[in-house]
Order: structure tokens, then sequence, then C-alpha cells
């Protein structure tokens, strides 16, 4: 098996959901102005007018560009998740967390503005940054860290050498962790609180705490989710019973050792299979803009 | 020349200069500087008297207010140079010794507009924000009744006469009547349609040529600036009367006084007197007048309104003072009684920044002026009106935005219904039995509303979004899918094009042999295509300008063109229509039969109706509901009026479309053609003569090689009768009298309708 | 449809050759096929001995067959990676067409270039400036490549 994440989305179909549904719910909202349906703040909303239904809705779409930008690129970069897990086990465990945190948020919130007199945590973020940070905790521990590198701070002027020498060491999941650092100060305070939560419930979602994780499968997505051509899709890999990830990859490479299905069609074949590549809408809509 | 980017990026700097240096006061003659400089000086004087002038004290030379009514009541010829003798100017009444109004006028405003019992801000709530478009029906009262006030208009407005004139004349001029544009100044219609747009003014630019606004008003719960564009028509748009006037709106009251202003009324000085027209004089008034000067005042200093002003101004000023009325007109708004001020507070900023507040907008109660009175004092028009109403701005703008997203829905459907009408004729055969012209007219209405998205995308900045999405979904839509689509019908019919209908209607072949018709036109795709979208743009360019100006023709003529366009261009199935006839299909029974009969031999045949049913259907239904909804709907939001017969008319002009298509799918597309008018048909299946057969290097044998699969063709020959157990239906023999089997050479004509060993074109099947 | 074509179209080629080509599968993948053209003598690839490689589509012949020279060759319409550019391999393809046509065509392509559709731009510009650069240039890579 390759240490090489495959480019592209071709075999990601939850990773590919949530990207365009990201990208789409905003855009959707924004264009019909009612992107305020995101925001959940206790003071005047939840107090005031009583409109609940901004407790469920709030992780569904992002009231900021950035956020979207970042959600985005996080998603991407969490479809190693998807890869690990397998496309159904990977979709169960994004709506538990989105579940869990959407409760447990939604619930805490209430609890603390009722409770103290002072308000110091008014509003929820906007955007899905609880369940990325569930995810994130996910993502932490079962991505393995592939290098290390180290950026060498030098001073350049001062002659004197290795008197100072700074030394950044960075491996290769900096980039998740920046993005994540930056989608949690772009919100404030609220960001910060709501990510700690978010990340705390996704410790317990995979130390079995918060039940589900095991058994629980989104329904109805096993038919969506395989496509017809199932044994050439490597990505899409159905984990029936619970076992942990270890386990699945162990079976994954015994799988890719053994000659499987994908190897086994003959070169006639694939050759032709190359030989009309799917044309996509958007390569056709392209290629009418071309002379 | 050749333009590299040095020369491009000097070009651009030169515009950018060009465009960027302010844009002056527009003054290029000598004699201009002196008419602007004349201008000026007389608003400043006028400004100076306006600044002494108190509630108790009257107008002195304010132009247009120089002469009360009584003066010219008693003396019709009365000059109205300032200072007029034997006027008191140190005293003010509301009665028309002061007034230009006449007493009645003046009782109706107090009494049936301004009425006493809208007088109690403590009682009533109005809405500060009112920006609207109200309609309501306007009568006439009078125009011969009361005498007109001569207003006269200063000479240095007039054009030089000589070029080398340097100084402006001096003096007035007295219009006396006005007959070249008598119409202009008289309303001769008894009622009329009335429409008033109604703007907020809360920033005025403070230099020339600046973009930058400020805020002026200080006291903005009490008064607001407001623009009024009044239009006055009679019903069939015959007689048309716009005003464009700057008013003042009470909001403790719910009183609008607008006036208009131009060369002969300086009606900007006259609002605080005017404002004050009410029953009870207590010493309220001198407070409003105070505050009503002051709130003037702070107008004038932060919009410079001197220094601002330029030939363009004064030239407007002119125009309006010779070519229109002044008038002076009265509203009184309904109030919001079942809103407290809290609550209209929350509307004002739930329509200005959605936050989803609790406002239930949906039951926001139209903005109603309910009585107004409107008065020309120089031409003695009085009209009056009930019950103007009209939604808020931001209200229309939010059912806009719905309509929009609906729309975009529908866009996206058809665009949906087109890929998979494209995926139901992906053959040449298919292809060409689709009507070049059907497509047209559906690509012409899409393309036309891609561009009134775009225009209107630049009027309304408040719909930017969602009116850019549209155009795109709507460009996308005739752009790119159904001109694709036109490009491959066209091409396919090429070879048609100077062909006569009854050897179309034969099948596309010619049987004279001696002409020479079978010289192939090769399809270029990108000739035709640059062709077509030159054509497209061109009719779409047009049709677009075309119903643009169909706005302001007259009522009846307009709605004559929208009803003929809309029946024209809801003819779409008609030309897939005759198509039908001339490709000619069998009836369906028939097809089905042979399709049987096909799948036995293991023969794909090309043999379907061209059009997919849900795509006809589906179209049919996307395109006809905004109509329906414009025209059934009588508070849609185009302020369309209602016409339910003319809908029903549309649609049984389209299901009668339908009926025929799908008659022409059960009986065979020339059901309706007397069998005698149907020329033979090309057939491909049919017994050959030995010579020809012969000449064609056949074998013993009577067969002959198949060019694409390179084995032996059994063939009927006429004068053999040993061949005669051969079927005509295994092989087929083309116009230009090559041989293949049946299964290969239709399997070719899938992918192109040309001889593969002569590349002459065939006839589709 | 397109086996039996193909097995035909073998038989024919063995039955009667063309005269400066050869043609006939790699192993017993009758879809794969070498072909071999002599260079012509009147052209600067006289001499020459230029290998193709012949894949056919599984709808032919409504589909053209993928042909490319495997040997390398100095040809304004013919590129490093040895694709033809060549209209009857693309749009102007008939099932009427044969191998033993089409490399007949390529033969007289060898013979005629077509500088003005080039598939290299550089060689069709000395092509066309400077014949007898060219034809030195084709001639050593013939020499080089394809003796």
């Amino acid at each position: 098996m390759s240490m090489e994440n495959p480019t592209g989305l071709y075999r990601y179909p939850v990773t590919k959901l949530c990207m365009v549904g990201t990208t789409m719910v905003t855009l959707v909202a924004s264009i019909a102005s009612c992107k305020y349906i995101f925001i959940a703040k206790y003071d005047p909303f939840i107090s005031e007018y009583q409109q609940y239904f901004r407790l469920l809705t709030f992780q569904l779409g992002c009231v900021n560009e950035t956020d979207m930008a970042l959600l985005v690129l996080i998603w991407y970069q969490f479809r190693n998740l998807e890869r690990l897990m397998g496309s159904l086990k990977y979709i169960s465990v994004i709506s538990l967390a989105l579940i869990y945190t959407t409760v447990c948020l939604a619930g805490l919130n209430c609890l603390v503005n009722r409770i103290l007199p002072w308000k110091i945590w008014n509003g929820l973020t906007t955007g899905c940054l609880p369940l990325v940070l569930a995810l994130f905790h996910f993502y932490k521990e079962y991505t393995p860290q592939v290098y290390e590198f180290e950026v060498l701070l030098t001073q350049p002027w001062s002659q004197k050498s290795h008197r100072k020498q700074y030394k950044w060491i960075l491996n290769d999941q900096f980039l998740v962790n920046a993005l994540v650092a930056i989608l949690l100060i772009n919100q404030g305070v609220e960001g910060i609180i709501c990510g700690f939560i978010s990340w705390i419930i996704g410790v317990f979602l995979d130390k079995g705490l918060l039940p589900g994780m095991d058994r629980w499968r989104l329904p109805l997505m096993q038919h969506l989710l395989m496509p017809k051509d199932a044994s050439n899709n490597q990505g899409v890999y159905e984990n029936p019973g619970g076992e942990t990830s270890e386990e699945l990859l162990i079976r994954r490479d015994d799988r890719e050792e053994s000659p499987g299905a994908s190897n086994g069609a003959s070169p006639l074949d694939d050759e032709n299979a190359n030989d009309e590549p799917a044309r996509p809408l958007g390569v056709q809509f392209l290629e009418t803009f071309r002379t | 020349m050749e333009i590299d980017g040095n020369t491009l990026l000097i070009i651009i700097i030169i515009l950018f200069l060009f465009f960027s240096t302010p844009g002056g006061d527009g003054v290029s003659s000598q004699y201009e500087f002196n008419q602007l400089q004349s201008f000026k000086s007389q608003l400043n004087t006028e400004y100076e008297s306006f600044e002494q002038m108190s509630y108790n004290s009257g107008f002195r030379n304010i132009t247009g207010f120089k002469l009360s009514f009584n003066d010219v009541k008693d003396d019709p010829q009365r000059n109205a140079t300032y200072p007029i003798p034997s006027k008191d100017y140190d005293r003010w009444f509301q009665n028309q010794d002061y007034l230009i109004l006449p007493e009645d006028v003046t009782t109706r405003v107090k009494n049936e507009v301004w009425s006493p019992n809208m007088n109690k801000p403590e009682e009533n709530v109005f809405p500060p924000n009112i920006t609207s478009s109200l309609l309501g029906r306007i009568q006439l009262i009078s125009n011969n009744k009361h005498p007109r006030i001569p207003m006269p208009v200063p000479r240095f407005y007039e054009s030089p006469t000589e070029f080398s004139d340097v100084t402006p004349p001096e003096g007035e001029t007295y219009f006396k009547d006005w007959p070249a544009h008598s119409e202009l100044h008289n309303v001769t219609f008894d009622t009329g349609e009335l429409t008033i747009q109604l703007t907020h003014v809360d920033k005025v630019p403070s230099q020339l040529g600046s973009q930058k606004k400020k805020f002026f008003n200080s006291q903005t719960d009490r008064w607001k600036f407001l623009n009024l564009r009044i239009s006055l028509s009679d019903k069939s748009e015959h007689e048309r009367h716009s005003l464009y006037t700057n008013a003042i709106y009470d909001v403790r009251r719910g009183r609008i006084l607008a006036m208009t202003e131009s060369a002969k009324f300086h009606s900007l000085f006259a609002f605080p007197h005017y404002m004050n027209l009410q029953n009870d004089n207590d010493n309220d008034d001198e407070d409003t007048f105070d505050s009503l000067k002051k709130a003037v005042k702070e107008y004038w200093d932060k919009s410079n309104f001197v220094k601002t002003l330029t030939m363009g101004d004064l030239q407007s000023w002119y125009d309006e003072s010779i070519l229109k009325c002044e008038y002076m007109v009265f509203l009184q708004l309904s109030p919001w009684n079942q809103y407290t001020r809290d609550q209209i507070k929350m509307i004002d900023d739930e329509l200005n920044w959605p936050l989803g507040r609790p406002a239930n907008l949906s039951h926001l109660p139209p903005v109603t002026v309910s009585k107004g009175i409107l008065y020309s004092p120089d031409c003695g028009v009085e009209l009056e009106f009930h019950d103007a109403k009209g939604e808020r701005y931001g209200l229309k703008i939010r059912s806009i935005r719905t309509h929009l997203l609906f729309g975009i829905g529908l866009f996206i459907a058809q665009i949906y219904l087109l890929l998979c009408q494209m995926h139901h004729t992906n053959t040449p055969s298919s292809v060409n039995k689709i009507s070049v012209y059907c497509f047209s007219m559906i690509n012409l209405v899409d393309g036309s509303l891609a561009t009134i998205y775009f225009f209107s995308a630049s009027i309304l900045p408040e719909l930017y979004l969602p009116l850019v999405t549209s155009a795109f979904a709507c460009f996308i839509l005739a752009s790119v899918f159904e001109t694709r689509y036109l490009i491959s019908v066209y091409a396919s019919q090429l070879n048609e094009r100077n062909v006569g209908i009854s050897t179309l209607l034969r099948g596309g072949h010619s049987t004279n042999e001696d002409t020479d018709t079978a010289t192939a036109v090769v399809p270029d795709e990108s000739s035709i295509s640059g062709s077509l979208y030159a054509r497209f743009f061109f009719m779409l360019v047009s049709f677009t300008l075309l119903s643009m100006s169909a706005r302001w023709w007259p009522r009846k003529v307009r709605m004559m063109f929208e009803y003929s366009a809309i029946i024209v261009l809801n003819s779409y199935w008609l030309p897939q229509i005759f198509r039908n006839a001339i490709k000619g299909t069998l009836p369906r029974r028939n097809r089905l039969r042979n399709q049987r009969m096909n799948e036995a031999m293991g023969v794909r045949r090309q043999n379907k109706m061209p059009l997919l049913w849900k795509f006809v259907l589906g179209t049919t239904f996307i395109r006809t509901l905004p109509v329906v909804y414009v025209f059934t709907y009588s508070s849609n939001v185009f302020r369309h009026h209602r016409n339910v017969r003319f809908v029903v008319v549309l649609c049984l002009w389209l299901l009668f479309q339908i009926a025929v298509l799908y008659s022409q799918d059960i009986l065979g597309s020339r059901w309706f053609l007397p069998k005698l008018s149907i020329p033979e048909g090309y057939s491909y299946h049919k017994a050959m003569p030995a010579q020809d057969l012969l000449e064609h290097g056949s074998t013993a044998g009577y067969t002959i090689d198949c060019a694409i699969c390179m084995s032996e063709v059994p063939i009927r020959v006429e004068e053999v009768p040993e061949t005669h157990k051969v079927d005509e239906q295994t092989y087929m023999v083309t116009p230009c009298a090559h041989i293949f089997h049946t299964q290969c050479l239709e399997n070719w004509m899938s992918y192109k309708l040309q001889c593969p060993v002569c590349r002459s074109p065939l006839p589709p099947l | 449809m397109s086996l039996k074509r193909i097995t035909k179209e073998l038989n024919d080629l063995g039955r009667d050759p063309p005269t400066s080509c050869s043609a006939g599968p790699v192993g017993d993948d009758v879809y794969h096929w070498q072909a071999s053209i002599m260079g012509p003598p009147d052209s600067p690839y006289a001499g020459g001995v230029f290998f193709l490689s012949i894949h056919f589509p599984t709808d032919y012949p409504f589909k053209p067959p993928k042909i490319a020279f495997t040997t390398k060759i100095y040809h304004p319409n013919i590129n490093a990676n040895g694709n033809i550019c060549l209209d009857i391999l693309k749009d102007q393809w008939s099932p009427a067409l044969t191998i033993s046509k089409v490399l007949l065509s390529i033969c007289s392509l060898l013979t005629d270039a077509n500088p003005d559709d080039p598939l290299v731009p550089e060689i069709a510009h000395i092509y066309k400036t400077d014949r007898a650069k060219y034809e030195a240039q084709a001639r050593e890579w013939t020499k080089k490549y394809a003796v």
C-alpha cells in the first residue's frame, strides 16, 4: 500500500459530499439572503425571541466566507479518515458527531446561560466547526505521522556561528493543525469554547463513553455509497463488524496484497476504460468555451 | 499597429486620468459662466431672505412666491417684480392674501387631507421609513376654475442669441399661454392612474462630482427628506405627466408635502410655511416652522447647495420651468396604529439587516396614502386621490428574491430535461429529426431572459447576487446547452438546406439522378457554431431591445405586442410537428412491431420519436408556469394586470400542440396529410436489377461483399427468380447504389450519415 | 463483429500482401497488431524499415484503429511519440477502409508530407523553408533508427 494519498476526490464520496455541501449550503443561503438562520446567539434569539430552531441549525452553514474556505480545506485533508474507515463508517461517525456536538453544545449553552447570572458564553459558532473539532480527535489519533521536517531559523547577519539557532520542527500534519487553529481563532472566544467542548466529545465518542460508534450505521446509506463497480472501488470499503481501525487497516493490507479484483481485469478492458474517459459536466462546460 | 503591454498600460493610464478628473461644473464659455454666476447669486439672495424669514413674516423675493393668490385674482396681469408696491411683507396668515393657494384648496387641505384628527402625534404611529411605490387612481377636480399665478422665468436662463454674446440678458419672461405645449400644461382626463415612488434622501453629496455622501438631518425623528416621482396617466396611457419633486415627511403626523422645483418656482424655501397648513392655530406652529427651517438650512449647508450647482442643473431647471407645471402635493399617510414604535423599529431593522427577528413581515400592512391633493398654482389644475397603496420596498425586494430563487429552480429543471433529451437523441439520424426552429424559439426566450437579468442586476444592487445567479443559470442553459444542441441539429440538417419540401418528404434524396445533388457538404462544426452564435446574439439583442422599448409604448399597442409575442413564442412545438411530418415516423404500433422484429435480428433501430415525452411536458410546464402566474395572480410582483382569458387561450393552444404531437406519436406523423400528397420516401430495401449488380462487381451467385464486415451479402435480383427467397430487409442499398448488410450500415449510420465507400450523404432512416 | 472483420482482414493480407508493408498480430491478441513499412524509395526515408503498433477498438470498424509509429521518425506529421496526424485515422474514418489501405496512406504520407497541418511545427517549418536540411535530417534519423 502506497504511502501517498490518491489525489482528487474520485473515491471519496463522503468527503465530496461534505465539501460540496458546505459550499452549496452557504452559497444558497447567501443568494436567498437567509444566512441568519445559522446564527445562534443566546441573547436575543433564544432568551428573547424563543427561536429554538437556531440551536439545531447553527452547524449546517457558515456565515463567513473565510470559515467556509477553511472548512472545505479541512474536509479535504480529512479524506484520510474516509480512506481509513470506509465511507459508510465515516458518514456514520460524522452524523453521530454532528448529533452529539449539536445536542451537547446547545444544551450546555442554555444551561450555562440560565444558571450563571453573568453572560460569559452568549453565542454558538456558525459552520460545522464543532463537528470538525470532534473529527479532529480521530484524525490525530488514527492518522500516522509520516514525516517530520525542521525549519532552521539562523541569523544571517551574525557571523558568530552557532550562537543561537532556532529550530522549528514541523510534521506532515502541521497543515491540518494550522487550519484548525485558524478556524478556532477566526470565531473568537466562542470558537475556542465550542471547539474545546467538541474535541472532548470526539474523545468520548472514540473511547465509547458516548455510545453508537461501534454498532450504529447510518441507514439507507449502503446503497448510495456502493457504486455498481464495487469490486473496483478500493476506497469504499465496508466494515460490517465493529472492528477497530487497526484491525481494519490490517485487513485492508491483506486485501491489497492479494491479487484483487481490481488487478484481475484484462488489460484489454482497462484500455477500453481509458479509451473514452468519462467527461464530467464541468469538462463539457469548459470545452464549449474552447475554440 | 501592434499593441504591446506598455502601450496598453499607457492607454489605460490615459483613460484613467480622463475618467478620474473631477466632473466640473460644465461651463464651456464666458456666457455660460455668467449664466451660472447669475443663477448662484439669485439663489444666494433668496437664501439670505429665507434666513431672515420667521413664521409671522411673508415671502419676499422668493421666486414663484412673490405674488399671492389674491394679488392675481384682482389683477391677472400683475407684475411679479420684487418689491411689489403696497404689499405687506411683515405679516403672514394662512389665507389667500398670503398663500399662492386659493381658499377652497387651502380649506380642503386643512379639513380633508391634513385633518385635525391626524394632528395628535401622541396618538398615531407612522412608519419612519416609507420607501415604496404606491399605486392608485386619481381624479381631476378642476383645470380652469382658478386663475393662474404668473410665474416669470428669469431671462438669464436663455441660451445666447448670438455667438458673441457674453452677458446674459436681464429681466424676466412671462409665459401667458402655452399654445405649443398645451397638453403638457393641462390635465384633460377625468380619471386616471397614479404612481408615486417614494425614496428617502438621507445623505447628500457634499462636493461637486464627489461620490462621498454625508448625512445632514439632525431631526430624523421629526422630519424626513424624500424624493417623490409622481406619474399620472389616463387609462389608455395617451396622456402622461410625470413630476419629480422634493418632499418633506412629517414623521409625527404622517404628512407629506411635496413641491416641484424649477427656474420659476424655488420651492425649497417655502416648505416651512406650507407645512403648517392646519386648522388649530396654536403656538405649535412656530415651533414647527423653526424646526423645519433648521432642517432646510442643514440640507442647504451640508449639500453646499450653491457651490455644487452646475450648468446641467441650470439647464434642467430651465427645461422644467418651460415644459412643466409646478405642483404642490399634500399627502396624508394612514397610521400604523397596530404597531408600537419599538415594533416598527424592529421591522425596519429586520428589513435592512435580516437576522430573523420575530417581526412578522409577511403581515406588514402596505404603505397607504389615505388622501392627497395635487394643485398647480401656475396652471390652475387641481387633482385628488384616495388610498394609494404600495408595498414597502424592502418587502418587495424580499418577494422578488423568492421568485428569483424559484426561477433558478425552474432553470435547473430545464437544464436537466434538456440533458435527458440530448441523451435521448445521441445519433445523427435521431438528431436530424429535431426541428431547429423549435429549439431556436426556446433558446431566444432563454437568451433574452439572461440579458434582462443582467440588466436588472446592474439596476437593483439589493438583488445583485440572486439576479446574477439567475442570469448565470439562464445563460448556461441558453448559450451552452441549448446552443450546443442547436449546433448539432443544424449540422445534421445542413445537407437539406437547399432542398425543396417535396424532396424532403421523400426522404432527403432527390430522385433526379442527373442533378448533382450528391455534393457532400462536410459539416464544419466550428463555422456552424460561429454563424449560429452570431445569429443567436443578433436575434437576442434585437428582441431584448424591442421588448424593453415596448415598455414605453401606449398601453394598447403594448398589450397587443405582449400578447402576440407570448403566443408566437409559445408555439415552440409547431415547427417540431412540421418536422415530424416531413421526416415521417411510423405509427407507434408499427414501430413496436418493427422493434421486436429488429431485436430478433439483433439490430438496434433508430426509429423513435425525436422528442422525449418527459422533455415535452416538462418544458411546456416550466415555460407556461411564469406566464400563468403573471396573468392570473393579481398581486404578482411585476404589477401585471390580470387576464385569465388570455391564459386559458394560451394553455389551450399549448395543449393543442401537445395533442398533435401525441397523435403523431400514436398514429404516425403524417396522419393528417392525404395519402396521395405524400411521395414515396427513399427505401433502402429494394431488389436490384441484374445489370446494376454486375456493374458493382458482383460475383456469381448474386452476392456482393459488404464493405463494412467484408463478408458476402446475398441480394434479391429482379430478373433471377432463385434469389427471390432473400429477404429485402437483410441488406440496404444506398442512393449511391452501394450495398451493405442492414445491421452493418445501420450501425454505421448511428455514427455518421455518410456512405462508407463514396462518402456521399445518406438520407436518415 | 469486430473479431470477424479483423480475422478477415488478416486473411486478406496473407492472401494478397501489399508491396511495401506488412502487418500481423502480436502474440495471440488479435486486437493488437504490429506493422512495418518500408521507406518509399523516392523519399528521404528510403532504406529504412519503420515499425508501427496497431490497436483495434472493440467497435472496429466503426471506430478507427489506433496506429502509432514505434520507430522514431523525422516527419512533420508524426511526433516523438509516434502519433500520426492523418485525417482518415480521425474524423474522416470510414468503415470501408482497411488496414492495408491505411498503411498505404501512411506510406504516401511519408512521400508527401502535409506541412500545412503539422503535428510538429518545427519540422514543418524546416520542411517549408529549407527542404534540403529537412531531407538530410530525415535521412540521418532513418539511418540512425530505422536501418
